[in-house]
Order: C-alpha cells, then sequence, then structure tokens
C-alpha cells in the first residue's frame, strides 16, 4: 500500500518523471504567461474608477494568492520528511522557501505601486499588510536557518514547525479583509454576467494569468528540486552517469 | 501499515501544531478588540474617541458633502457609516480614488467641536471592478452606486 | 478591443505609466530570475561533478595501475549511500 509512497520520495524516480514533463508545462506557461500579459496590458476595458491602474491587479492578485500556498506545501512536505524521513519532502521544504519569498516580496512590492495612487499611500500598518509582511520574514528566518544548519536533521525540524506557524499566519492572511475593518478590500466576486461588475471581460484574463503564474511556480520549484536532488545524491552511481554523458 | 515510531512523531507534531493553533488563536483572539484600522463614524457618535487622540476614522464619503475651498487645498466632507456623520477637515491632496459614495480612511484626531482634523486621507477602494462602459449602463438602469446591489448574488 | 488608439497612450498608461510599467518591469525580472537562476546553478553542478569524477578517477589510477579504467568509481559508490533510496 504504501510503496507508492515511497517510489514518490524517489529521488532519481522524481528526477526522471520531472525530466520528461519539464517542456511541456514550460511550453503551457509562456503560452499562458504570453496571453495573460498581452490581455492584460492591451485589451482589459478601463477601469471606472482606476483607470489603468487595474492593470497592476492582473500581476498583484495571482501572485499574490499564489504566495499563500507556500507555507500550507512547506508545512505539509515538512511533516511527511519528518514522519516518513522522505528525502524528497526536505527537498522541497528547503527550496520552498526562496521562492516563496520571492513571491511575497513581489506581492508586497506590487501592492504597494497599486495603493499609491488608488489608496494615496504604499504602506498602511492593517492586518493584511502587515501578515503578509510576517510571511515574507517567517521565510526569510528559514532560509537564514537553513544556511545556519545546513541539512541536518534540526534544521529539518525547525523550518517543519516554522512552516506550521507561517500556515496559521497564511489563514490570517487570507482571512483578514473579512474579520476586521481593514484598507485592503475583500475578495472580489465574480459574475459571468457581462452587463454587471466583475464580469467575463475583467476575470478571464485574470484566470490567464493565474495559470501561467501557476506554471511558472510548478516549474521554478521542480528546477530547483532537481538541482538539489543532484548535490544530494552527487556520489550516487546514477548522477555520476549522468554528468558523464 | 504505520510503523509505531513514524505513528509517534506525527502525533508529537499534531501535538504541537494544536499547542500552536491555539495560542496563536487566542492572541488573536485577545487582540481582535484592537486590531481594527479604523473606527466608525458610529463608535466616534458613542463617544468612543478621545479628543485630541491619533486614530483613523473609516466610512463612506457622503454624497453632496464635500466642500473644497476657491483658492486652497482646504477640503471638508462628511464621513459617514449611514448611521452617523463625522465631519473631516482636511488640507493637502486627495487621493485619485477619492469619490462621493466611496470608502475613505482618514488619520488625524478629533478637534473641539466634533470636527475631525485629517492629516492624511487614505481612499479605501471596494472589490468591485467594471469597465466604463458597465458603469454607464448600470446607471442608466437606475442603478446608482449608492443604492444597488453591488456585489451579485453568487 | 485593444483600448489604446496609438503607441503613446500605450506607454502613457492613462497617467500611470510609471506605476503600471514598474510592476510589469518587476514581475519580468522575478519570472526570469527564477528561471534561469537554477539553470545557471544546474550547470555549475554538473561541471563540479565532472570534475570531481576526473580527479578520482586520477587518484584511483594512481593507487592501483593495473586497475581497468572502468571501475575507477567504485570505492565511491560503495562509500555513499545508493540512489533511489527508499525511507
Amino acid at each position: 500500500m504504501w510503496t507508492w509512497f515511497h517510489k514518490l520520495g524517489s529521488p532519481k524516480w522524481f528526477y526522471d518523471i520531472s525530466g520528461r514533463w519539464l517542456p511541456w508545462l514550460v511550453a503551457c506557461m509562456a503560452v499562458c504567461l504570453v496571453v495573460g500579459v498581452i490581455w492584460s496590458l492591451l485589451f482589459v476595458p478601463q477601469d471606472y474608477q482606476q483607470g489603468l491602474t487595474n492593470r497592476i491587479f492582473y500581476v498583484h492578485v495571482p501572485v499574490a494568492s499564489i504566495s499563500l500556498a507556500f507555507f500550507p506545501l512547506m508545512a505539509i512536505a515538512g511533516t511527511v520528511s519528518l514522519v516518513w524521513k522522505m528525502k524528497l519532502a526536505d527537498v522541497v521544504v528547503k527550496v520552498a522557501a526562496p521562492l516563496g519569498a520571492w513571491f511575497t516580496a513581489l506581492a508586497l512590492a506590487s501592492g504597494s505601486i497599486w495603493g499609491i495612487d488608488t489608496w494615496g499611500t504604499f504602506w498602511v500598518w492593517d492586518a493584511r499588510l502587515t501578515s503578509l509582511l510576517l510571511q515574507f520574514f517567517l521565510l526569510i528566518g528559514m532560509i537564514s536557518l537553513r544556511s545556519a544548519l545546513e541539512d541536518t536533521d534540526a534544521a529539518a525540524k525547525a523550518c517543519a514547525l516554522l512552516s506550521i506557524v507561517g500556515t496559521i499566519n497564511m489563514v490570517v492572511i487570507k482571512y483578514s479583509v473579512l474579520w476586521w475593518d481593514v484598507l485592503h478590500q475583500p475578495p472580489t466576486n465574480f459574475t459571468v454576467d457581462n452587463s454587471q461588475p466583475n464580469g467575463p471581460e475583467i476575470w478571464i484574463p485574470l484566470v490567464i494569468m493565474f495559470l501561467g503564474v501557476y506554471l511558472f511556480f510548478v516549474i521554478s520549484l521542480i528546477l530547483s528540486v532537481r538541482n538539489e536532488i543532484l548535490r544530494r545524491e552527487r556520489r550516487a552511481q546514477w548522477v555520476s552517469e549522468l554528468a558523464a554523458q | 501499515m504505520m510503523k509505531p515510531h513514524r505513528k509517534k512523531r506525527l502525533g508529537i507534531i499534531l501535538f504541537i501544531a494544536t499547542g500552536l493553533t491555539i495560542a496563536i488563536g487566542l492572541t488573536l483572539f485577545a487582540l481582535s478588540q484592537n486590531i481594527d484600522l479604523f473606527y466608525t463614524p458610529t463608535q466616534v457618535a458613542a463617544g468612543e474617541v478621545t479628543p485630541g487622540d491619533k486614530v483613523r476614522i473609516g466610512g463612506m464619503v457622503k454624497e453632496g458633502s464635500v466642500d473644497s475651498a476657491q483658492d486652497s487645498l482646504l477640503v471638508s466632507f462628511a464621513a459617514t457609516d449611514y448611521a452617523h456623520d463625522v465631519i473631516v477637515q482636511y488640507e493637502g491632496i486627495l487621493p485619485d480614488l477619492f469619490r462621493e459614495g466611496q470608502g475613505v480612511v482618514v488619520e488625524g484626531s478629533l478637534g473641539a467641536g466634533g470636527v475631525f482634523i485629517a492629516d492624511r486621507v487614505l481612499a479605501k477602494h471596494d472589490e468591485n471592478y467594471m469597465s466604463v462602459e458597465v458603469k454607464k449602463a448600470l446607471d442608466q438602469a437606475g442603478a446608482s452606486a449608492a443604492n444597488h446591489p453591488l456585489m451579485p448574488e453568487s | 478591443m485593444i483600448q489604446f488608439e496609438n503607441f503613446q497612450d500605450f506607454i502613457a498608461m492613462g497617467g500611470y505609466a510609471a506605476n503600471v510599467w514598474s510592476v510589469y518591469a518587476m514581475f519580468a525580472v522575478f519570472l526570469a530570475f527564477n528561471l534561469l537562476w537554477p539553470l545557471r546553478k544546474k550547470k555549475q553542478l554538473m561541471r563540479e561533478i565532472k570534475r570531481r569524477q576526473i580527479v578520482n578517477e586520477q587518484a584511483h589510477k594512481q593507487a592501483e595501475p593495473e586497475t581497468p579504467v572502468m571501475q575507477p568509481l567504485e570505492p565511491l559508490a560503495d562509500a555513499a549511500s545508493p540512489a533511489g533510496d527508499k525511507s
């Protein structure tokens, strides 16, 4: 029953299968990002209030939403790595942290720039912005913990614990706009009716951008996981054979 | 199927996770009284804001209440939650999204006579995006920003 | 439908040029960096592994000149944990 699970944890198996998947993923990502960027810059109608600053929405929303996926991902992978000692899971926890920091930084920066003209300020200490900033610092903490403790058991344990804290914080980020009176707007309810606010002309390009950024997240994560596998398994026979080619 | 030592380790992790969740949850609950970014006009009317204290007030800009001076950047308007109003005075440049009928957060202090002297005015934009055409069509159908349900049923 | 009548309008972004273009520029840097950096790192890693192989082969040759060149990696592979190890 658990064989598939152990197979999934085999670094060599993952390296082989991901190598076969990568070209397809990259092709899909390129199509989505090119279509998404062109559509959102050129074709999305001006917002009745925000004018053309609504272009920022199409970068900020996908990046910020996906930045919330990192801590749950690391918490699950961290638990698997501690309980089943699966090698691949700890690799994921390690390489996800820097990528998550990039996502969070871009979410903060694009949101701030969007806020300059729409809110009249680039920063305010409201619950949404503050908790997202906390996520950034938690990720920086995980990265520095890793570089201090290297690939030891202690590092794996500390990072798994931090991911649990980060996951709780992620729930706070997500619901902060509903729980408290904050400056940041609540999530949008999209509709299929084109004569209503938030109709398809608004969300179709958003969905395409979402797909593109999601694929980018998966691809970048896979590339880093593959590198880390090569580094950790550098003395293994199959890596030597790969390098000799 | 799980080996005992793995079961034990998973148990420890779940225990710590539950503990952390409860601890953070309780902290947030304790904070929830103060974590709101701003006071509402109703809270101001109820005397919850001490005059002179630096606070934020959030509400909607009341339609027809905006009064800007001819020869300076001085502006006054009423922030409302449709139950109570607070008169706000501000001198400076307003953000692009400052509109009548739209959300606003003002930072400053309550002065004498209940007038709020703002140092900073922030526009709180809502979660609705639409083109100029859709907006015009909605307005023609008799639904102004103030009275039509902006949130579609979903 | 394209929302701009000419290229100048597109660049101007209705007066929000600085904000819109800086966000899209940061987005481009973000994408490019997080794809190209791992690729660069992989090249470095492979070069490093290859270099070590050569060093090992030569050390092995000097120690046991009669050993056929086909098996110089064996002691190293024994010392390390086997690839694809299950937990």
